[in-house]
């Protein structure tokens, strides 16, 4: 029995954000200007800063989910 | 002054667009079915963990008068004048107990894991907030403007002096 299962929506969140990622990548090839370094800056860089700093604490709360499970579980 | 706009391919634009809008499609679910399982594990923990360790107490003490009659039951008895030792019983009855004993423990220790499970997701929705913004105000806003951009450099090009332009 798994009370919770995280990792599903982690790989989610992780393949969204690496899709994203190769999107712009194909775009920047034919789109260089101020717009395009602002989009960088202002979202796409911020976006993967903040799904890279959710993955810790996904993980840490995975671990704890376990360990509950495990102390508070049946016989 | 602004520099002008270095586009060579409008539909890399609108490709890029259409990937943003599935990068906040697909995340924001993800958000959801993440906030949906530490919901479901909170829920588990707050009410079927305690049930299930109530019911193992009541259990366990319904077997710990049991195993006290048999003991007792059995020390009553004599056997040719002498009082048997009983040790089987003796030891039904103390593992009983002990069982008894894990059990209410238990009900402590889930008490323990429902605040730190709880302190633990209240983290998780701290660190995620940042992400949940982005996804609520500025990614719509930059798909919003990503598709006034393409309309903008479409009705360049629809111009009829477009093409003799430098």
């Amino acid at each position: 029995m798994r009370i919770a299962d995280l990792t599903t929506g982690a790989c989610q969140l992780r393949d969204a954000l690496d899709a994203l990622q190769r999107a712009w990548a194909d775009a920047r090839e034919s789109w260089d200007d101020e717009n395009s370094r602002n989009l960088e800056h202002k979202l796409l860089r911020p976006i993967a800063g903040e799904v890279s700093s959710a993955f810790p604490v996904i993980h840490q709360l995975a671990a704890v989910l376990v360990q509950a499970e495990h102390e508070c579980g049946p016989w | 002054m602004h520099e002008s706009a270095h586009v060579t391919s409008i539909d890399a634009i609108v490709r890029f667009g259409s990937a943003l809008r599935t990068f906040e499609d697909d995340a924001s679910r993800s958000l959801v079915a993440l906030e949906e399982q530490a919901k479901g594990a909170l829920e588990w923990l707050e009410h079927d963990a305690p049930a299930y360790w109530r019911a193992q107490v009541k259990l366990c003490f319904d077997h710990v008068a049991r195993t006290r009659t048999a003991l007792e039951t059995c020390r009553m008895r004599t056997v040719a004048g002498n009082r048997p030792a009983c040790l089987e019983e003796l030891e039904a009855y103390r593992a009983a107990k002990r069982r008894l004993r894990q059990a209410e423990e238990k009900i402590e220790t889930v008490r323990h894991w429902v605040q730190r499970v709880r302190r633990e997701i209240d983290e998780y929705r701290g660190r995620i907030m940042g992400l949940g913004r982005c996804l609520d105000s500025d990614v719509p806003r930059t798909i919003a403007l990503i598709e006034s951009t393409v309309g903008a450099l479409d009705s360049y090009i629809d111009r009829p002096d477009a093409a003799e332009e430098p």
